[in-house]
């Protein structure tokens, strides 16, 4: 058994410090993705709102198989997390979650009700397993999950000017990875690339 | 290669009787998605161990516009009455007495990582909850929590609930003596007994160490105990004051005092005693009036107490009453393996105000209960980690530090007083040192229209409201209001314990225009101390979005009118009901749609207001009789048994089957009598004096041959038995199951 072997992976981007929008909005927005079925291939179930836990989960459009969540508590991020399992296999999901994460990134950057202030960057991108069976927070599954998530992210940034890959095995957390990309291509490229 | 389980991973970590429970509850599960257990069954079996329902598990959910289908890929697949299978749930995990350790901490803090939102809710039960939790997830999550002497059974449906104690209980120094004990035995001895399996509604005991302060609560309690001595031959005799029949709900009923003086070794027998009699004689039809406190009111407790007293006397003796007590009291040794600085006080400047409110000196010479207060009673993973390790350097190192609280909130034991600046300091470091623990600006919120199905209007919507606004206020400094209590409740239920609260809140709906208009009902003095002593009156309906202005005007009343010392409770009962609604009188009219739109949807939800997202509660769960939990424990047994014979275990199936008859039997049995224990050749002899040889089993056509399977395999060595002989048993057994089921039926007309 590999880590991506597990379907619970949580892919994550982060936005600029400034960027901050207010939660109000973020949950009238993701109300508003369900109402028009924004997320295709999700079943869209509610919003929960947690900003008043301090490094929290931030607002979450909780799905059957998926959450989305715009964090603002520390520095801001988007992050996805696949809950339920797929008959595919593990690189298809990587490419399926990253799309998924990607995809709703730029549906909220895009947002008018925002007006642009929300701007992620794909310069950096962090991975987590929340499966401590499948994937255990060892050294050894951390040079595992580095072996597999390289040559997707290689594949998926060809043409940048370089990536570093770097796994994070504390056994008190999740296993976890971090990659940063120096000129990157910009998400647009990134998601024909995943839908290729 | 095979798929390593927790099962496996965890392996003897799991104490055998909870892995078997686990196993059984997995069972269930497979044969409900396989359409062949009932899915009333599954649904209070599921309850019963802690796996409950959410909103729109209905598969239904509006969306601001139009009610939408949630096109689940389950489909009709249910996993209760109306609750679709693949709908996110909750997972209850009851917390005897609040007391949890760091070694758990960390483990709710994976599970919650893993199987939900990433958040710990600690509810007014000192429970823990987890939301958005597949049902598939469920075994494993039981399992993790068992590897850490944690069960969820009977945190749900219609059992004995979490047994509830002061947070402080072995610390305070206002306390008789130390509860914990107490709580704890009685938490263990009612969990799963034989007594406590046929009741109508839930069952809910706490425990108190004095009568004053309201840490137990004991008032709207099943079964209220508060701590006393006496003097008896010179010596200190230790007992409780008992109170029973109390209940909150939508009309809260104050417990009544059973014995003012009940001696230690008498409580569990005597609580046994109660629960038989509420068994027997408590409503099950009339789901709305089937808890204990209905039958007191129907009984009067002089009756309860007569009933109960005769059962006390017939009970057969059970060594586990004096038992379960004679585990030690809470006190700890007062050494520590802190190793701080403590020759650097660096004083934050917001550590006085947390202190104040968040501090108490325990009765321990030196030391302090620290309140770590969590906004709508919400954690996340990553902080509950944290604060695990947080009690590993600042608490004891022999345990019991950490505590749930009924108000929603943690308190950390045995703190050294000269540590409290650094315990601040890395409480903050991790967003966990907000003032105001007790105090106006501690809200009080069940889930409401978050996640619970009965919810009406957005209880923690307007309790986050409330919070930011009391707190940009700073009332918690404002020594005129800074100790009123509000709560607030999504429904009339009263989980969020509106009725206590100086100023309470249950959401409620209005109709204007067509439109529906979330309110609350505003619920006015109640009284917080003396164990919740009284409850408020509700004096009118206010728009949920004004529930705000409501808070600023009470309070601007109470600093106004109160004289010296005067609670808010006297304040309210001297002004009368009349005079304070007239003062919101204004806040009630609801403007047209067109004047003013917000008013129509809710705190925290932009869509426009609905109760169309009611579902079917599962707090009643449903009545499932002793029998049919029996006998559908028979056919999971038999179920068990075809399974070990595809493995090739002809053995284990035989005894399987064997099995299977003899709970079928007893399932018949515990019909007439609930005193007969699980030995089999006790069940085999009542089954044939009481089934047999009466002739009630007998079919009309085949007269007793199904019972005659029994009696020869309970005569049988079964040893090497072929696949063939293991076949043809686990054919019988299936057989005298049916027959079984037969006989209740026949019985059932008469």
């Amino acid at each position: 058994m590999q880590p991506l072997d597990a379907h619970q992976i949580t892919v994550k981007f982060y936005a600029d410090e400034s960027s901050r929008v207010d939660p109000d909005a973020v949950v009238k927005i993701f109300h508003r993705w369900i109402q028009e079925d924004r997320l295709k291939g999700e079943i869209p179930i509610d919003v929960a709102d947690y900003r008043h836990i301090r490094h929290g989960p931030g607002v979450i459009l909780v799905c059957h198989a998926a959450d989305y969540a715009l964090r603002q508590n520390g520095r801001p991020s988007f992050v996805y997390s696949r809950k339920r399992a797929s008959d595919d296999d593990p690189v298809t999901r990587l490419g399926a979650a990253f799309r998924a994460a990607l995809t709703a990134c730029r549906f909220l950057e895009e947002e008018p009700t925002l007006k642009g202030a929300l701007e992620f960057s794909v310069d950096e991108v962090s991975f987590r397993i929340r499966n401590r069976l499948l994937a255990p927070s060892t050294t050894a599954c951390a040079n595992t999950l580095e072996e597999t998530l390289h040559p997707f992210l290689d594949r998926l940034y060809q043409g940048c000017e370089r990536l570093t890959l770097e796994a994070d095995a504390d056994p008190k957390n999740l296993l976890s990875a971090t990659a940063r990309v120096q000129r990157p291509p910009n998400a647009d490229v990134l998601l024909s690339r995943l839908r290729a | 290669m095979s798929i390593p389980t927790w099962k496996q991973e965890l392996g003897a970590q799991i104490p055998p009787d909870l892995g078997r429970e686990i196993d059984i509850y997995e069972t269930e599960l497979e044969l409900r998605r396989q359409g062949k257990l009932d899915e009333k069954i599954f649904g209070e079996s599921r309850l019963r161990r802690g796996v409950y329902g959410q909103r729109y598990d209905n598969g239904h959910r509006h969306d601001g516009n139009e009610s939408r289908t949630l096109p689940y890929p389950s489909a009709a697949l249910t996993k209760g009455l109306q609750t679709l299978w693949d709908a996110p749930g909750m997972q209850r995990i009851k917390i005897p007495f609040g007391s949890v350790s760091p070694d758990q901490l960390d483990v709710l803090a994976e599970l919650a990582e893993e199987y939900s939102a990433g958040v710990l809710h600690v509810t007014t039960r000192q429970d823990f909850q987890l939301h958005y939790v597949h049902i598939e997830d469920t075994p494993d999550v039981m399992r993790r929590l068992a590897a850490v002497g944690i069960t969820t059974r009977e945190a749900c449906g219609n059992s004995v609930r979490n047994v509830t104690a002061c947070p402080l209980a072995g610390v305070c120094g206002g306390e008789t003596f130390d509860v914990t004990r107490y709580a704890r035995a009685m938490a263990y001895f009612l969990l799963g007994h034989p007594d406590a399996q046929d009741f109508g509604r839930k069952f809910k005991v706490a425990f108190s160490g004095c009568k004053d302060e309201p840490c137990g609560l004991t008032t709207f309690h099943d079964l209220g105990f508060i701590a006393r001595v006496r003097t008896e031959d010179g010596r200190t005799r230790r007992g409780f004051e008992l109170y029973v029949g109390g209940g909150l709900g939508a009309v809260p009923h104050p417990a009544k005092l059973f014995d003012p003086f009940l001696h230690e070794e008498e409580i569990l027998p005597i609580a046994q005693a109660i629960c038989r009699v509420f068994a027997r004689l408590g409503e099950k039809k009339n789901r709305a009036r089937a808890r204990l406190k209905f039958l007191v009111k129907k009984l009067g407790i002089d009756e309860l107490r007569r009933l109960v007293l005769e059962e006390r006397r017939k009970l057969p003796g059970d060594s586990r009453w004096t038992e379960y007590l004679s585990e030690g009291d809470g006190e700890l040794a007062t050494t520590t393996t802190l190793t701080l600085d403590v020759d650097a006080p660096d004083v934050p400047p917001a550590f006085d105000a947390w202190k104040a409110t968040n501090v108490r000196l325990q009765r321990q010479e030196g030391y302090a209960v620290a309140v770590v207060t969590l906004p709508l009673g919400d954690i996340s993973a990553h902080q509950a980690r944290a604060l695990a390790d947080v009690a590993r350097v600042f608490g004891k190192s022999s345990g019991d530090t950490l505590r749930t609280t009924v108000e929603q909130n943690f308190v950390l034991r045995y703190v050294t007083e000269a540590h409290l600046p650094k315990l601040f300091t890395a409480l903050d470091s991790i967003g966990l040192a907000q003032p105001g623990a007790g105090t106006i600006v501690d809200v009080t919120a069940c889930p409401g229209t978050d996640t619970c199905k009965l919810g009406i209007a957005s209880s923690r919507g307007l309790a986050s409201e409330l919070r930011n606004r009391l707190l940009a206020q700073d009332l918690a400094s404002d020594t005129s209001v800074k100790d009123l209590h509000i709560k607030v409740s999504g429904c009339f239920n009263s989980c969020g314990q509106h009725h206590v609260a100086d100023v309470g809140f249950y959401g409620v709906s209005r109709q204007f225009d067509g439109r529906t208009v979330p309110h609350f009902q505003v619920v006015l003095g109640g009284q917080w101390t003396e164990n919740a002593k009284s409850f408020g009156l509700a004096i009118g309906a206010v728009p949920s979005k004004r529930i705000p202005e409501v808070v600023t005007r009470l309070t601007d009343l109470y600093r106004r009118e109160a004289q010296s010392g005067q609670t808010f409770s006297s304040l309210i009962r001297s002004m009368g009901k009349a005079k304070v609604r007239a003062l919101l009188d204004d806040l009630m009219n609801v403007p047209a749609y067109e004047k003013d739109s917000s008013l129509y949807s809710d705190w925290g939800d932009p869509r426009e207001f609905t109760i169309g997202d009611m579902g079917r509660g599962e707090c009643a769960g449903e009545v499932i009789s002793r029998f049919a939990f029996e006998v559908a424990a028979s056919e999971r047994r038999v179920f068990e048994a075809q399974l070990q014979l595809e493995r090739g275990d002809a053995q284990g199936a035989a005894g399987g089957a064997y099995d299977a008859m003899v709970s079928a039997a007893a399932a018949l049995v515990h019909t007439q009598s609930t005193d007969v224990n699980g030995d089999p050749s006790r069940i085999v002899d009542e089954f044939k004096s009481r089934f047999y040889d009466t002739k009630l089993f007998f079919d009309r056509f085949a007269g007793g041959k199904f019972a005659h399977y029994l009696f020869r395999t309970h005569k049988k060595i079964l040893d090497d038995v072929s696949a063939d002989a293991a076949h043809h048993l686990i054919e019988e057994a299936q057989l005298f199951i049916e027959a079984t089921h037969a006989c209740y039926g026949r019985m059932a007309e008469v």
